[in-house]
């Protein structure tokens, strides 16, 4: 871990609580925390404290029905949001709605984006034919290459469209997470 | 005036600059949705004008424009695939204009929260 990386995150996490600095170390989550941060935490509580308090078994891996909890928690944000504390420039429960619009207008462009190409196949075709002199006997070759172009374009054209809306979507997210984090939310209501 | 300087320190120029912007989004994602459906509305005129200008070009006695789209079911899903095209481009619009603007509202929230905490914790200890 570079210097500067180690510093990073030992001013992030000087800046949590002590109780909540405390129970990351008596939880010995080594999955969600790495065996760095476990020192960084160590150096600071010893900073604080003076001493270490006592730590659990260290968790190396998920039971599968704690895995599936914790990717419930982290998909969802509605039991975080606090209503009496709520953060003065946006609202939490619309950046969860966007984020659900955003996702279900993906998968909108990309079915309307299959199906106006669909529109344009025959004209395609014909364009291709065009190129073997609109033979007959070529019609059927002509079909297959116009498939094959159609396939790449349309497939290039989703994942164009498809994936940066996405990932507008997963920033929302992260940005929230983040903005939770800085105002300490997720330790009041693990608390 | 102490409180407003303090309050000036902690809520900067740069975070008006980037709230300024913020707001300006919002308001752009709502024009842009006003205007891509009053498009909407224009497109399907451009539609009928078309067809009503063919009609008086190749004589009377042809359907109405309504009745054309009746009668010819492909020439109406296409007609329907394009109005809705521009509808979702509007969405589109609107979707990603609101969540820059969300998004820069939650950097700035981010940033005040943190710098809070900073100026909190090196108060305490002061």
């Amino acid at each position: 871990m570079s210097n500067d990386f180690r510093r990073q995150i030992y001013n992030n996490l000087n800046l949590k609580e002590t109780d909540e600095l405390v129970e990351i170390w008596q939880t010995n989550d080594r999955v969600e925390w790495s065996d760095d941060t476990f020192g960084i935490i160590q150096e600071i509580l010893q900073e604080r404290l003076g001493e270490l308090p006592s730590q659990n078994e260290p968790i190396l891996e998920y039971a599968d029905d704690n895995k599936v909890e914790v990717n419930k928690d982290e998909s969802d944000f509605e039991f975080l949001i606090d209503n009496d504390n709520p953060p003065e420039f946006y609202n939490p429960h619309e950046v969860l709605r966007l984020e659900k619009w955003i996702n279900w207008a993906a998968i909108a462009s990309v079915v309307a984006s299959i199906i106006s190409s669909l529109l344009e196949l025959q004209r395609m075709h014909f364009t291709v034919w065009g190129f073997f002199m609109n033979n007959v006997e070529k019609s059927s070759i002509a079909w297959l290459i116009t498939i094959v172009i159609f396939v790449f374009a349309v497939g290039l054209q989703c994942i164009v469209i498809y994936f940066p809306i996405r990932a507008l979507g997963s920033i929302l997210k992260i940005l929230m997470e983040m903005e939770f984090n800085s105002r300490g939310v997720a330790k009041t209501k693990n608390a | 005036m102490t409180t407003d300087s303090t309050a000036e320190d902690f809520f900067t120029r740069k975070h008006a600059r980037l709230a300024n912007i913020a707001s300006a989004t919002n308001t752009f994602a709502w024009i842009a949705l006003v205007f891509q459906i009053l498009y909407i509305g224009a497109r399907f005129l451009q539609y009928q004008n078309s067809y009503t200008m063919q009609n008086m070009a190749s004589g009377f006695g042809q359907p109405n424009f309504m009745e054309m789209l009746s009668q010819n079911p492909l020439y109406t899903f296409s007609l329907v695939v394009d109005l809705a095209n521009i509808f979702l481009r509007a969405v589109m619009w609107w979707l990603a204009l609101k969540g820059i603007s969300l998004g820069l509202y939650m950097i700035i929230e981010t940033n005040l929260n943190y710098k809070d905490k900073f100026e909190g914790g090196e108060a305490n200890n002061e």
